[in-house]
């Protein structure tokens, strides 16, 4: 069944009890939670996305809920749980929803290592997919949101899936995190973009989610590398796409990967036919309407 | 470098992986340390050489001046000691 079919308090009971599956990409979660914005956020998040009950495999066994002990109570925190452990410091309960996202991340970039995996937005139109490398405040994940909402299929604001051979790279659906001035930014773009709650004061400042768009998140439809571009959002600055020399673009994107050392002499392997292939920008942008002309007039979808 | 008869090889006696675009802009893979380095195209054609074989220095000489059109004068060889020093400190190569 899809989520979209269910209430909040249906989502909420099964988050309690057995926890539900949900599948994102090549990848199945059971999640559970005793927490009610747990549930409402999934009901907005992943309405389209297909759910069960049911016990069969899942990758990754997590839990968002709060610690034992007094800090249930008294300025309540939430825990995030992977297998009964948690790798991370409690969190406020008012940043359960982000600390939900962020642990799915986390899961994928420290368990799965049978793609390159690169630190990154990935879009995709007409077959070609753009990978977006970035560090935090680059401006990936507004660009990435705009692109999506006009038009182009998301496959991650996070992770670059990308086979050995780098013929294609993997999506794994999830909502786009937006951070700060880009939640105004995206909701003044498209006055249709669904966002889950605003989790103010998290370590990343104040973050929303952003409902992915795409047509069907059910389905693995993977895509081919085309170009790779390094964005870097900067107010009042002149839009300029420039082209990155392969060998700065190999050392930029491995830079941005969870397991390029860990992978060894097959990481370099698949990022050299990642770069091989892919033609590659940077990118200074600070209007999103132009920005996503620029996209569109680039070789592989003009 | 220590003379022209020192022995040159990749350090750990190890091998290495390349990628080329253009033959200008090369990245280099040290199996053993599992370290990747951008380097230059003279660099890169010493290290391509030292990848094929064990080398005494002063055959390093004119071996990558003969594969890349320079004269093996002393302004080359001052060159090339630069590089292979440079190689040495990032622990790519080492001399014997």
């Amino acid at each position: 069944m899809r989520v979209s079919e269910l209430s909040v308090h249906e989502i909420g009971l099964m988050l309690q009890t057995s926890g539900i599956n949900l599948t994102t990409g090549p990848f199945v979660y059971r999640i559970k939670s005793s927490l009610s914005d747990v549930a409402k956020a999934i009901k907005i998040l992943y309405q389209d996305f297909l759910v069960s009950i049911d016990h069969n495999f899942a990758d990754f066994h997590i839990r968002i809920d709060p610690p034992n002990g007094f800090r249930r109570w008294f300025r309540p925190q939430a825990n995030f749980y992977f297998d009964n452990t948690k790798p991370f410091s409690p969190m406020a309960v008012g940043n359960a929803v982000a600390l939900l996202e962020w642990g799915m991340n986390w899961c994928v970039s420290t368990y799965v290592n049978q793609y390159l995996k690169i630190h990154a937005a990935v879009l995709e139109k007409d077959g070609m997919a753009v990978i977006m490398p970035g560090s935090p405040g680059a401006g990936k994940s507004t660009l990435c949101a705009g692109l999506m909402l006009k038009g182009w299929r998301l496959l991650s604001d996070e992770l670059a899936l990308v086979s050995f051979d780098a013929e294609t790279v993997t999506p794994t659906y999830r909502p786009v995190s937006l951070k700060n001035e880009s939640i105004d930014v995206i909701s003044g773009f498209d006055t249709e973009a669904v966002l889950g709650p605003v989790v103010k004061d998290t370590h990343k400042g104040t973050v929303a989610h952003l409902k992915i768009n795409n047509d069907d998140v059910n389905s693995i439809v993977e895509s081919k590398p085309a170009c790779i571009i390094f964005p870097k959002y900067k107010k009042d600055t002149e839009q300029k796409l420039t082209p990155c020399p392969k060998a700065a673009a190999f050392i930029k994107t491995a830079e941005n990967s969870f397991n390029y050392s860990m992978l060894g002499e097959q990481g370099f392997k698949t990022m050299t036919r990642l770069i091989d292939r892919c033609d590659c920008y940077y990118f200074k942008y600070s209007d999103l309407t132009t920005a996503i002309a620029e996209f569109n007039a680039l070789e592989p979808w003009r | 470098m220590e003379g022209r008869n020192s022995v040159v090889q990749i350090a750990g006696r190890s091998g290495l992986l390349f990628s080329f675009w253009d033959e200008k802009e090369i990245i280099v893979y040290h199996l053993k340390s599992g370290d990747t380095h951008t380097v230059n195209p003279v660099a890169g054609e010493v290290l391509r050489v030292l990848n094929e074989r064990l080398i005494a220095s002063g055959d390093l000489y004119d071996l990558v001046a003969d594969r890349m059109g320079y004269i093996n004068d002393d302004e080359f060889r001052s060159y090339l000691d630069e590089v292979l020093q440079e190689l040495s400190n990032i622990e790519l190569l080492e001399v014997n």
